[in-house]
């Protein structure tokens, strides 16, 4: 076992302690750029470390998000321009994970997140009590529980709310005063807490869901809609697959061979193919009910990774994606494993070089 | 004396800014202009009739100037003008401060005579004499080239034709390429960039002219080193006879011997652009070398911002100098040019048509938007002061005055504003408020982008963040109206009209038809000759794309001879008209040339036929009409496409019933016909088999009309092999089940199959223990398109109620999504008569089965069923 400090065996580190080395590289040569009040980096220096690329003085930056630059510039944009940041699109497209980076990049601190559930109440966008208190010295700041949006507001930091849509439509309109007026009232203290400079909010939506709550009119004016695309070319999907595989395997040390471009292309075209319903040939398929989000790919291929490495022989084999492939492509046991027969048949039979993977597939049962 | 040599950029609102001022410094007495010699006397039509030193005050731009072959019109050029264009901006000055104007361009009729030459170079044309040495020189330089370039194709080729391509970009629009070069896509801001950098504004030509000369020159040598290797083999046959100096050498020779040698070999190996410019340059030489000679003390010149440089005579640079080649070589290369004769004519244009290719090259992306900065600048409104117009600006505003960048940054709120109005237009949500917010964006943005001022890129970013929602869709609903306009600009009174233009001028005062903007309908009478004579002029018109009258079909109308036809003029319709003069100048011609133009682009059968139907009534030429014809057979005799042939048979028989009078034209009509017919009829089981329920839907829409169509034709053979083969078809338990009820229908319609006949079709479907499915799609086409004749059927309903009552539940409930679908087509009252149908068919029954939840009839029908059935 190796000697690990409680940081470093986290399986997950924040992204503002992941990436601390290049954070500090662009503070430093940020120091005499214009910034917003409160943020830690200049806006540029935001989107290069978004999109990456080099620094003046030469230090690589990789890349977290991978498609068109101007999105992160209007990204950015936005925030500096103290409007409030809604990041939509379908599952799988990169949201959460750019908004991380981008509280990460500009507050330093991307731990300020609202997860949006069907019973998120108001208390996690304004304040909850510590009843303790409450009952022991009645309404005072001691019995007070700020919410992160309310620690946000006071230190001038970048709130994330996940899922915006899934909080029940009362829950979101309290964020429309906060939104315009910078302020909360805590009416019981007869106080208010007022925002400062550098507090801003980035929201994540899905558009595919169920269950789904749309904001209403006046709280969608007070965001900037962002639309974050799935990949648009089979290249661009298999980079951001490897680049996070590539991370993850350092997370997870699997004892196996870094996946090579060809499996990984294989496994991307799959997923593309069915997702859009077309074949790169230009023959119709049935798209499955399932989303084929490139998270999923991710998953898929590390899955393999794993298998191959404690039940295999440590080299990633078809057999080892096929489970993983069928696993991601059968949401519901009714309609998918037509389509996914159909697609057996049809395509991953008449591939040239994917006899192995054929053959994997058809020894799966569903 | 001085000479001002401003180079600008074709529609560059920086340059018209700078333009404005600099002519105020100066106070030219005379100015001279990069448009054709020939045109000069054009530049009076813009004046007011009544006052020489004043603008006409109908004239709104957009508009062009057209200029074409006299004899050939279809040989056209337009050049358009918008308010920031800088030679509109430089004529304008001119005409309202009473300063001489002077075209100085290479004059169109030698630019037309020498395009057309070009063409017939192959066939040897004899058009002109001074060409006879062209030619030869011409044809030996080619040989020799040709040798040289294939030599150097497998080692240079590639970087030789980027460097071709970017030496020909650099001619046809500088600035904008060191823009794109600088790395700033939008050449408006580069040029605004360029501009602020200035404090006076008579600056900025200045560094232009820097700009272009050093251009110049890294062109120069590109183009040299490829000259000189091209060069030293045209040297070596001209050595021979005694030609001068070693091009090999050169590097030391005298920069105009160079000059004259790159001119010559120009000419030799025909390289006709390079050939153009040089003779335009020389040209425009020669006109200042006059106006100087004349004693003009102020000359101004405004070009295009390439030729500043080798246009600057009076330089004392002698590095400049080098580039501007002598009067006597400007001379020669002068002497004995072709010409045609030309006219000239304005003619109002549009801010759509602004973003095409035309006379100056590639066109304006977004002229509402430069439009909106033009008009906010403090320059425009000193313009307008000069030429009295007040009409558009608004109140002035001391920051105007002062700072440079404030139209762009007014431009930039004025049109997120225009977005939010026109996306509240068409019906969605844009706050004011969101107004300043997008504003703020798109000047954080262009922050963020490192760029001065906020442009285009950071209004359609904001434009589709902040007032879309990130929608895509939604933006590209208003980006034409918010980027480009709808202007449509007013020619001035006196101009002259091109001449199809003229004609159907002419032709609508001797018919008697008024333009005007409200709508009114007229019938006519193609009996009598002025009815003729109107509805062939209407159909001419619709075929050059000019839809001033439309044909209304009237289901009152008795026969063919009367017509009716609804009259509305629209502005749009005298540019169509102008457009379409590059097919002729009558109408006649026009319709006849655009319509073949159509027949030979077009592959389809049924495109075809749709044109023989319009145009036979609009009596094209014999020739023309031969021709399109042909071209029908032809497509007809090749074409596989069963669908098509049925799609196309309608607007056929509509056009063999008019041609009833010309008889060749009919005879090659119906031979088509024929043709077509018998292919249908042999291969109609094609389209029926293995198609599913859109497929079957849109086979009944093509065969109902194709149906009625033969009906008219009254041609008791083909009706009858037509059911022959409709019966043999509805047989055949092969085909999708759609078609096969609605053949059924069509089949019992003419009187084919019986009543009793249908019962026991139906009979056979429900009796097949097979797919319920089947049943209900053949139900489907039975009814579809029907009227409520069907409802009568008794022996049918009483078959159908039958088999309903055999199903157990869960099958029914299946089916009964499906039988809804069949039974859609019915209106309410239709249904209710259906329901009155199925009580006198029940009403001896009381046998039920308990389970019957659902009537595969309509909703409303199921508790009325359940009452009558319980």
């Amino acid at each position: 076992m190796s000697k690990k400090t409680l940081v470093e065996k986290a399986i997950r580190n924040h992204a503002e302690v992941a990436y601390a080395s290049e954070l500090s590289v662009l503070l430093d040569e940020d120091k005499n750029n214009p910034k917003p009040l409160n943020w830690k980096l200049s806006p540029r220096a935001v989107v290069l470390y978004l999109v990456g690329g080099t620094t003046p003085r030469g230090k690589k930056i990789r890349p977290k998000f991978i498609g068109d630059r101007k999105l992160m510039e209007m990204a950015v944009a936005t925030l500096a321009a103290d409007r409030g940041l809604l990041l939509y699109g379908l599952p799988g497209t990169g949201k959460s994970w750019v908004s991380e980076h981008l509280a990460a990049a500009i507050s330093g601190d991307s731990t300020l997140v609202v997860q949006g559930t069907a019973g998120t109440d108001e208390s996690v966008l304004r304040y909850g009590w510590n009843y303790q208190q409450l009952i022991a010295k009645g309404p005072c700041l001691d019995a007070l529980v700020p919410s992160c949006t309310l620690r946000g507001m006071q230190e001038g930091k970048v709130v994330r709310i996940e899922e915006l849509t899934r909080i029940p439509s009362d829950v979101q309109d309290a964020l429309i005063s906060i939104m315009s007026e910078k302020v909360v009232a805590i009416p019981e203290l007869n106080v208010e807490r007022k925002a400062y400079s550098g507090f801003n909010i980035i929201a994540t939506a899905n558009n595919r869901d169920r269950g789904v709550n749309e904001l209403s009119s006046a709280l969608r004016r007070r965001f900037n809609t962002v639309t974050l695309p799935p990949p648009e070319t089979l290249e661009e999907e298999v980079k951001i697959v490897r680049n996070r595989v590539e991370e993850l395997g350092q997370t997870f040390e699997f004892p196996t061979a870094p996946p090579a471009q060809e499996e990984l292309q294989r496994v991307v075209t799959i997923f593309r193919e069915l997702r859009s319903g077309v074949t790169i040939d230009g023959k119709r398929v049935k798209s499955p009910t399932g989303t084929l989000s490139t998270a999923e790919a991710i998953s898929v291929v590390n899955n393999a990774l794993a298998t191959a490495g404690y039940f295999g022989d440590g080299n990633l084999s078809a057999r080892d994606l096929a489970v993983g492939l069928v696993g991601a492509v059968v949401q519901d046991l009714n309609t998918d494993p037509a389509i996914w027969n159909e697609y057996v048949e049809n395509v991953v039979k008449e591939r040239k070089d994917w006899d192995d993977l054929y053959k994997a597939c058809k020894d799966i049962k569903l | 004396m001085t000479l001002n040599i401003y180079g600008i950029r074709h529609h560059g609102v920086g340059c018209s800014r700078a333009l404005v001022d600099a002519l105020v410094e100066q106070q030219p007495d005379i100015i001279l202009i990069e448009s054709p010699a020939d045109a000069q006397d054009a530049i009076d039509c813009l004046r007011d009739p009544r006052a020489s030193s004043k603008l006409d005050d109908q004239m709104q731009t957009p508009v062009g100037m057209l200029a074409y072959e006299t004899e050939n019109p279809k040989n056209c050029v337009i050049s358009p003008f918008v308010d920031f264009s800088p030679e509109w901006v430089a004529i304008s000055y001119g005409i309202v401060n009473d300063v001489e104007i002077r075209f100085i361009d290479l004059p169109s009729s030698v630019k037309f005579a020498l395009s057309r030459n070009e063409k017939d170079d192959d066939n040897k044309d004899d058009d002109n004499k001074d060409d006879d040495n062209k030619e030869d020189d011409s044809k030996d330089g080619k040989a020799e080239t040709s040798a040289e370039e294939e030599r150097k194709d497998d080692v240079e080729g590639e970087s030789e034709d980027a460097d071709a391509k970017l030496v020909g970009e650099i001619i046809r629009d500088p600035i904008g390429t060191i823009a794109r070069i600088a790395g700033d896509p939008d050449p408006e801001r580069w040029e605004e960039r360029a501009i602020e950098a200035a404090v006076k504004p008579g600056r900025i030509f200045p560094g232009f002219l820097e700009l272009m000369t050093e251009l110049r020159f890294a062109v120069r040598d590109a183009q040299t080193t490829r000259r000189r290797s091209e060069s030293a083999d045209a040297l070596e046959s001209e050595c021979a006879e005694g030609a001068e100096g070693d091009a090999t050498d050169a590097t030391d020779a005298n920069a105009s011997e160079l000059e004259k040698l790159a001119v010559a070999v120009a000419r030799q190996t025909g390289g006709s652009d390079r050939d153009l410019e040089q003779l335009r340059e020389a040209h425009m030489r020669r006109e200042i070398r006059a106006a100087l000679k004349k004693g003009k003390e102020r000359v101004a010149v405004v070009c295009g911002a390439w030729h500043a440089p080798v246009l600057d005579l009076e330089t004392t640079d002698a590095r400049r100098l080098a580039l501007i080649p002598s009067k006597s070589i400007d001379d020669k290369l002068l002497s004995r040019l072709p010409k045609v004769k030309t006219s000239f004519s304005w003619i109002p244009w549009t801010n759509s048509r602004m973003t095409r290719r035309s006379g100056y090259g590639a066109g304006i992306e977004a002229p509402a938007f430069l439009g909106t900065i033009w008009n906010e600048s403090q320059e425009a409104r000193t313009l307008d002061r000069m030429t009295g117009r007040t009409g558009r600006r608004v109140d002035s505003d001391p920051a105007r005055e002062s700072d440079v960048s404030f139209p762009y940054r007014t431009a930039v709120v004025k049109t997120l504003s225009r977005a939010a109005r026109l996306l509240r237009d068409d019906g969605g949500e844009a706050a004011a408020a969101n107004v300043v917010d997008a504003a703020r964006f798109a000047d954080t943005l262009a922050a963020v982008r490192g760029r001065a001022n906020a442009s285009l890129d950071e209004i359609r970013d904001a434009v589709r963040c902040v007032f879309c929602d990130g929608e895509e869709q939604a933006f590209r609903a208003v980006q034409q109206r918010l980027e480009v306009g709808n202007e449509i600009g007013v020619a001035p009174k006196r101009t002259t009209k091109p001449p199809l233009a003229k004609e159907i001028e002419s032709q609508s005062k001797k018919l008697r038809l008024a333009r005007a903007e409200e709508e009114r309908t007229i019938k006519i009478d193609t009996r009598e000759d002025v009815g003729m004579r109107k509805s062939i002029f209407f159909r001419r018109l619709n075929l050059i794309d000019v839809p001033w009258a439309t044909f209304v079909s009237d289901p009152y109308a008795r026969g063919t001879f009367s017509e009716t036809w609804t009259l509305a003029w629209r502005p749009e319709y005298e540019i169509q008209i102008i457009d379409a003069s590059r097919y002729g100048s009558t109408l006649l011609d026009a319709a006849s040339e655009k319509t073949l133009k159509e027949v030979e682009e077009s592959t389809e059968l049924h495109q075809i036929v749709k044109i023989v139907d319009r145009v036979l009534p609009a009596k094209l030429s014999d020739d023309a009409l031969g021709k399109i014809c042909r071209k029908l057979n032809d497509v007809a005799s090749l074409s596989n496409d069963v669908l098509e042939a049925i799609k196309s048979i309608p607007a056929l028989v509509s056009a063999i019933r008019y041609g009833s009078a010309r008889n060749d034209f009919q005879a090659e009509l119906t031979f088509v016909f024929e043709i077509l017919f018998n292919r249908i009829l042999d291969r109609l089981r094609e389209i029926c088999v293995n198609i599913d329920e859109e497929a079957a839907r849109e086979c009944v829409d093509a065969l109902t009309p194709f149906v009625d169509a033969v009906a008219l034709l009254d041609d008791r053979e083909k009706d009858r092999r037509l059911f022959d083969a409709f019966e043999r078809l509805a047989n055949d338990v092969g085909i999708a089940q759609f078609v096969a009820g609605w053949l059924a229908r069509k089949l019992h319609g003419n009187g084919v199959w019986s009543e009793q006949e249908l019962g026991d079709k139906l009979r056979f479907y429900t009796g097949r223990a097979t797919n319920p499915e089947d049943v209900s799609m053949w139900l489907g086409g039975l009814i579809y398109g029907t009227g409520q004749s069907i409802l009568w059927l008794q022996e049918l309903w009483t078959v159908f109620d039958e088999w309903l009552l055999s199903m157990d539940s869960q099958l029914f409930q299946e089916q009964s999504a499906m039988l809804r679908r069949a039974f859609a087509p019915f209106e309410q009252a239709e249904r209710r008569k259906l329901m009155e149908v199925v009580k006198k068919l029940r009403k001896d029954d009381d046998q039920l089965v308990e389970d019957q939840t659902n009537a595969s009839l309509p909703q409303e029908m199921s508790e009325t069923l359940k009452f009558i059935l319980s």
